[in-house]
């Protein structure tokens, strides 16, 4: 008798395991891109309502429309930042003979050529944003602000590797 | 199996060969491979002329390998470096020249907030064509 009712026992236990509690594998739910009639559009992928931005996105607007006052502590950042990213093509002086270009990559243009010493500062923007060439996009890697920074340490380097003496007589006594 | 079956299987094989069949069709084997040959001769000699003379030993180049990158990176640096970090003249008839790169910071740092604007335009420096690599 005591045997009988130990397997009706353990028979009950192996039919309460089999009893699972599906609802989260199986909800009543709409399946990706599905049709939705709960939706006025009727499609369960619903857009963002209108002027909806990012957290971030708005200060960083402002990043990119509003260039940084600049002084030493943003050339040095620029500086950092030049030779992190920009070095291995551009070369450290900016003459576009990087190690990367030493190595058969396609030479940049030189920041010391007339159309690159003409060109704005927008322009150079625009092109770590959105990349030229066979230079892909830096917007992913270089913050709006550490740009503007690289902006200004490259018309550093152009100030360095021509420099009208005129403009600076004091440097002049240097000069061998 | 009939007796009389297995006695004409043991039969030895007749000596009458077809000597003259055998012949044609060596022959004509022999033809066969001559006139191949010929055609792929031909052949030859219409579409790669120079199938058939000497073969020029050429010699590609060798590959530009990098035994020692580290080195081949401290030699580039330590010269643009000092092309960083140097007085030097450009262009002395245009009062031109160069100038250390902290030098250079503070000049475009005390520009104010015509710092970004690009510089007064002068003739441009000669594209360079070693940047100090071997």
């Amino acid at each position: 008798m005591t045997m009988r009712r130990l397997a009706c026992l353990t028979m009950l236990l192996a039919a309460l395991g089999g009893c699972g509690d599906h609802s989260m594998s199986q909800q009543n739910r709409y399946g990706t891109f599905s049709k939705a009639p709960l939706f006025r559009d009727g499609t369960e992928a619903q857009s963002l309502p209108k002027g909806t931005v990012a957290q971030g996105d708005l200060a960083r607007a402002r990043q990119i429309t509003t260039p940084p006052a600049v002084d030493m502590a943003l050339l040095s950042r620029g500086r950092e930042r030049y030779d992190i990213y920009c070095s291995p093509c551009h070369g450290l002086s900016g003459h576009g003979d990087g190690m990367i270009v030493q190595r058969g990559f396609p030479a940049p243009p030189s920041y010391h050529s007339a159309r690159l010493r003409a060109a704005d500062a927008r322009h150079i923007f625009d092109v770590i944003t959105n990349g030229y060439g066979t230079m892909y996009s830096y917007a992913a890697r270089i913050e709006p602000r550490d740009r503007w920074a690289i902006i200004a340490y490259i018309r550093a380097l152009q100030q360095s590797q021509q420099t009208d003496m005129a403009a600076a007589p004091q440097l002049r006594s240097k000069l061998p | 199996m009939p007796t009389e079956e297995m006695g004409n299987r043991a039969l030895p094989q007749p000596a009458d060969i077809h000597s003259r069949a055998v012949l044609a069709v060596v022959g004509c084997f022999l033809l066969f491979v001559g006139a191949a040959i010929a055609g792929l001769l031909l052949f030859l000699n219409n579409r790669a002329p120079g199938a058939f003379s000497p073969r020029v030993e050429s010699r590609f180049p060798s590959p530009e390998l990098q035994t020692s990158p580290e080195v081949d990176f401290a030699r580039l640096e330590a010269a643009q470096q000092a092309q960083l970090s140097s007085y030097a003249w450009v262009d002395r008839d245009h009062d031109l020249a160069r100038i250390p790169i902290d030098e250079a910071m503070q000049l475009v740092a005390g520009r104010g907030e015509h710092a970004y604007d690009a510089p007064q335009l002068r003739p441009a420096l000669p594209p360079r064509v070693n940047g100090g690599m071997p």
